[in-house]
């Protein structure tokens, strides 16, 4: 028997999507459009057994939350662009240690206080480079209610399995609106659970995580007796050590390659149309669904346009926007910022096609009858050759 | 003095004030529980006095080794972690408290301390340790207070007193120093000691009723840094930097009640030690029984939606009703539809039931809404899409049919109706004005649910009968299921009688052909490619 469909808000989506994929903590300071999250766990965390705590801001947020994590319980905190700010110097801590968590950043005008209740793409670019120094990150992009709680679940289990902090980066459009939605049924998902290291605690220490193998991060308290820090450390023996240059390259190397070795079963991307497009569409989140809306009706007046939708925004689609390079003439790429990812597309796309950016800092969404009319400018000029 | 202001604060009892008696470990048992002997700490610094104190503490009340987790910030004490065979964990400077607070709540099992400097715990992390306090987790913080930065070389801390010098004033510092244990007390912290690395016995013990003490403890350790506190204000010599502490550390009660503490004259022991049941407690009591009073609201029922919060949420537990075919009307595109009005009106109310209907009717909806500062008082707006296929686009450019419920909400969202749309006004609260193209439909809905139904604040479900009703393809049964499934039993008599009342508004206005105009059976009944 399938869910029953109900109306569900994005932000409920992404607390029930925590819940679903065994987050048992939360920790988090009130900021609009992100709060419904707050306020659901509020509820939802006594029910299923778990902790809801409202923290002083959203530095001991992020902090309250790698501690739990290191205790070994899934954990998560909401926020938006002025919090999102202040969690960067802990997020940092979370890539360095690597210590799992997921970070969800609903995102508004700014910066700043900007348009506190307007959506914004703004953040792409923190969410990739926030944090100071060296790091990866996995980040992750909803366009509809239910991508809310597919990509929490999936959040998650990319944090658990690469043990890195994830970011959800959702906007003011997607996290307020309501749709009717099926949600998965429990099991229908798949759940990375944390476990322990294979291995003796005397060996802990000695024995390495590879690319290929990762071990979980034994729990504080558990008969690992684990020293976990924010310097860097050797990696064979856990120690710090920030005296030799090869020790902090093989770690740094490491962090980095843990994801992007990985990017092919990391990266997830929705490529409608793209097989005939002579025009490409590059959008994410909520401008996404314009964009789609866009492509409809450009196909309908004859006018190949495909779109490829990042679905993980980083580690960044390098391969579909390979592909969409050789396939069109003309890249757009509409987004509620001013060519954040635009310049990331170009230099994917790399002279092979047109790159136009189609920016918007209004704090509204992007219209279709926006990038419609881009489009028509850009098929003329095709049909004119 | 505290500064918390609640009932189980104010009836707090002081507590025996005796810490258990500890008999130090030997030598060899310290070691046991230390990764190594190795620190980067300037020999004749106190900071490994303090950390055999800790030790020996935690020895001395027989804790099992793996219970332990040690949280420590950034600077000289916070390289602890590296030394003590625990679960350690270096965190970042002035987040200690933070971290620690989260392994606490999330895994109560564990013992677990707290390692600060004075720059971690009150300057970087000020504001988290006052709110540990307030909050009276479970914890034990042992800070080393040296009254200077050390591993950055010995510039002014908040515990630097006035006149001192540092690195970062040289001329003597020009602010005044916090007493970090009656910070501490102010904030809530229900268990406060001072020792000194002069009186090893004492600091142990200190500490030891700290780990004992259920809730949040506090204990300032007075340190040495003879290399640079010392170097600079008192003495270069660790030997008699130590001696001078024990001139200056007088009994707790020996020190006058107000008595002002000075750099060398302070109070020593245990300063203050209170009940208070600690968080986990509360937090498990609290949750034991159902939420009372009006915040637990989340879906809202109708009568009392006053607030946007309450309005907001969502629709958990409601069972919704498949079965009708989507009009066929609908298949070629989509309908749009706004209902505007004034923060407190029940507008968002109004378009989740709508966009249940429409949801339980097997279409595809979208419901959005502002959430402007307008909301608490101007004009707010919320919007339902229907549509047989995936809605794309969320948003209302054009609305098909727009109800506007106050002035405020007309002025703004009237002109943002598609050309042969339809709005719906309270006849009762709007001057309407005409739009070209639009056909404009007053009822007094305000009327309405005071003088027929008794009550002002079903005036959004009177309107919802009314809007309902020009939606052809929508039938009543469906609306009325989504009206009962969002309202208590005891109200949804009066909703469904509201529902009605509006519907009957909206047919005597059909039937008269109202102010006439284009496609009455509905600016929604018509719709659009998208
Ligand atoms: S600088 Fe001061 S606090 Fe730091 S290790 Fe040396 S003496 Fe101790």
């Amino acid at each position: 028997m399938p869910q029953p469909r109900r109306l569900i808000q994005g932000n409920e989506a992404v607390a029930e999507g925590a819940i679903a994929a065994g987050a048992r903590f939360f920790a988090g300071y009130p900021i609009t459009p992100s709060t419904e999250i707050a306020e659901t766990l509020s509820r939802r965390m006594p029910e299923v057994g778990g902790s809801f705590l409202q923290m002083e801001d959203e530095i001991a947020s992020m902090g309250a939350v790698i501690g739990s994590s290191l205790a070994g319980v899934k954990a998560l905190t909401a926020t938006s662009g002025p919090g999102f700010s202040l969690m960067q110097e802990l997020i940092g801590y979370a890539a360095m240690a690597q210590v799992p968590c997921v970070i969800v950043d609903v995102m508004r005008g700014g910066p700043s206080t900007g348009l506190p209740t307007d959506p914004s793409q703004g953040d792409v670019m923190q969410a990739r480079w926030g944090t100071h120094g060296e790091h990866s990150v996995i980040v992750v992009a909803p366009s509809s209610v239910r991508e809310c709680f597919t990509l929490t679940v999936d959040a998650f289990n990319f944090s658990e399995q690469y043990r890195t902090p994830v970011i959800m980066l959702s906007d003011a459009v997607i996290g307020h609106m309501r749709e009717a939605v099926a949600l998965p049924l429990p099991e229908e998902l798949r759940i990375a659970e944390r476990g322990e290291p294979d291995c003796d605690p005397e060996d802990y220490d000695t024995v390495v995580s590879t690319i290929d193998h990762i071990l979980p991060r034994p729990a504080l308290g558990s008969r690992f007796r684990v020293h976990v820090t924010g310097l860097v450390y050797d990696r064979r023996s856990g120690a710090v050590d920030t005296s030799h240059p090869e020790v902090a390259a093989d770690l740094g190397m490491y962090l980095r390659e843990k994801i992007y070795h990985h990017r092919d079963a990391i990266v997830r991307v929705e490529e409608v149309g793209m097989e005939d497009a002579e025009i490409g569409l590059f959008a994410y989140g909520s401008v996404a669904r314009s964009a789609r809306a866009a492509m409809k009706a450009a196909r309908r007046k004859g006018i190949a346009v495909g779109l490829l939708r990042p679905i993980t925004l980083w580690p960044f689609p390098t391969a579909a926007v390979d592909r969409m390079a050789e396939q069109v003439r003309t890249v757009i790429v509409p987004e509620m910022n001013i060519r954040q990812m635009a310049w990331e597309v170009q230099a994917a796309v790399a002279g092979r096609a047109e790159v136009v950016d189609l920016g918007r800092v209004d704090g509204r969404l992007i219209t279709p009858a926006q990038i419609d009319e881009l489009i028509e400018r850009k098929a003329d000029r095709v049909r004119a050759r | 003095m505290c500064a918390l202001v609640d009932e189980t604060v104010l009836a707090r009892e002081p507590k025996d004030c005796a810490p258990p008696r500890i008999k130090p470990a030997s030598t060899a048992a310290i070691r046991a529980q230390l990764r190594t002997g190795r620190t980067v700490w300037c020999p004749g610094c106190s900071n490994g006095i303090i950390t055999r104190a800790i030790v020996d503490a935690v020895l001395g009340l027989g804790l099992p080794q793996d219970k332990v987790a040690v949280f420590a910030g950034i600077g000289c004490s916070g390289r602890i972690g590296n030394y003590l065979n625990y679960s350690t964990v270096h965190t970042a400077h002035g987040r200690a408290l933070p971290f620690a607070t989260g392994a606490k709540v999330a895994d109560s099992s564990l013992k677990v301390i707290v390692v600060m400097g004075d720059g971690d715990c009150a300057a970087i992390g000020g504001n988290h340790l006052i709110h540990a306090a307030r909050r009276n987790v479970d914890l034990t913080a042992v800070v080393f207070n040296n009254s200077i930065y050390g591993m950055t070389g010995g510039q002014k801390s908040p515990t630097t007193h006035m006149g001192d010098r540092s690195t970062t004033s040289i001329w003597g510092n020009a602010e005044p120093a916090f007493d970090l244990c009656e910070l501490a007390r102010a904030a809530g912290a229900t268990y406060v000691a001072r020792g000194t690395s002069w009186a090893y016995r004492q600091l142990v013990e200190l500490i030891a009723g700290g780990l004992v003490h259920e809730g949040f403890s506090f204990v300032e350790a007075m340190a040495v840094c003879h290399t640079y506190y010392g170097r600079f204000n008192l003495t270069a010599d660790p030997a008699k930097f130590l001696l001078a502490q024990k001139e200056h550390a007088i009994p707790a009660d020996e020190f006058e009640p107000g008595e002002p503490r000075r750099r060398d004259r302070y109070p020593v022991g245990v300063l203050s030690h209170v009940e208070r049941p600690p968080y986990s407690d509360v937090y498990a009591e609290r949750h034991a029984r159902p939420p009372e009073g009006a915040a637990r609201e989340t879906g809202g029922p109708a009568q009392e939606a006053s607030g946007v919060a309450q309005e907001a949420g969502g629709s958990k537990g409601r069972e919704p009703q498949h079965g009708g075919a989507p009009a066929a009307r609908l298949e070629a595109g989509r309908i749009e539809v706004r209902v505007s009005g004034s923060g407190g009106q029940g507008i968002l109310l109004a378009a989740a039931v709508l966009a249940d209907a429409v949801a339980a009717m097997g279409l595809e909806v979208v419901q959005t809404q502002s959430y402007g500062p307008e909301a608490r008082g101007g004009a707010s707006q919320a919007d339902v899409i229907a549509s047989a296929e995936e809605i794309d686009y969320p948003e209302v450019d054009e609305a098909d049919v727009s109800l506007c419920l106050s002035q405020a909400a007309f002025d703004r969202y009237a002109a943002e109706t598609r050309k042969r749309g339809l709005i719906l006004y309270d006849s009762g609260l709007v001057q309407a004005c005409a739009i070209p193209g639009v056909r404009l439909v007053g009822l007094p809905f305000t009327d309405t649910a005071v003088c027929d139904l008794g009550a002002k604040v079903v005036t959004n479900i009177v309107s919802l009968g009314a809007l309902s009703a020009f939606i052809d393809w929508l039938p009543p049964a469906v609306v009325d299921g989504a009206v009962a499934a969002r309202v208590p039993a005891k109200f949804k008599d009066l909703n469904l009688r509201a529902l009605e009342a509006g519907r009957r508004l909206a047919e005597r206005a059909l039937a008269e052909g109202a102010a006439g105009g284009p496609d009455v059976a509905g600016g929604a009944g018509v719709a659009r490619e998208r």
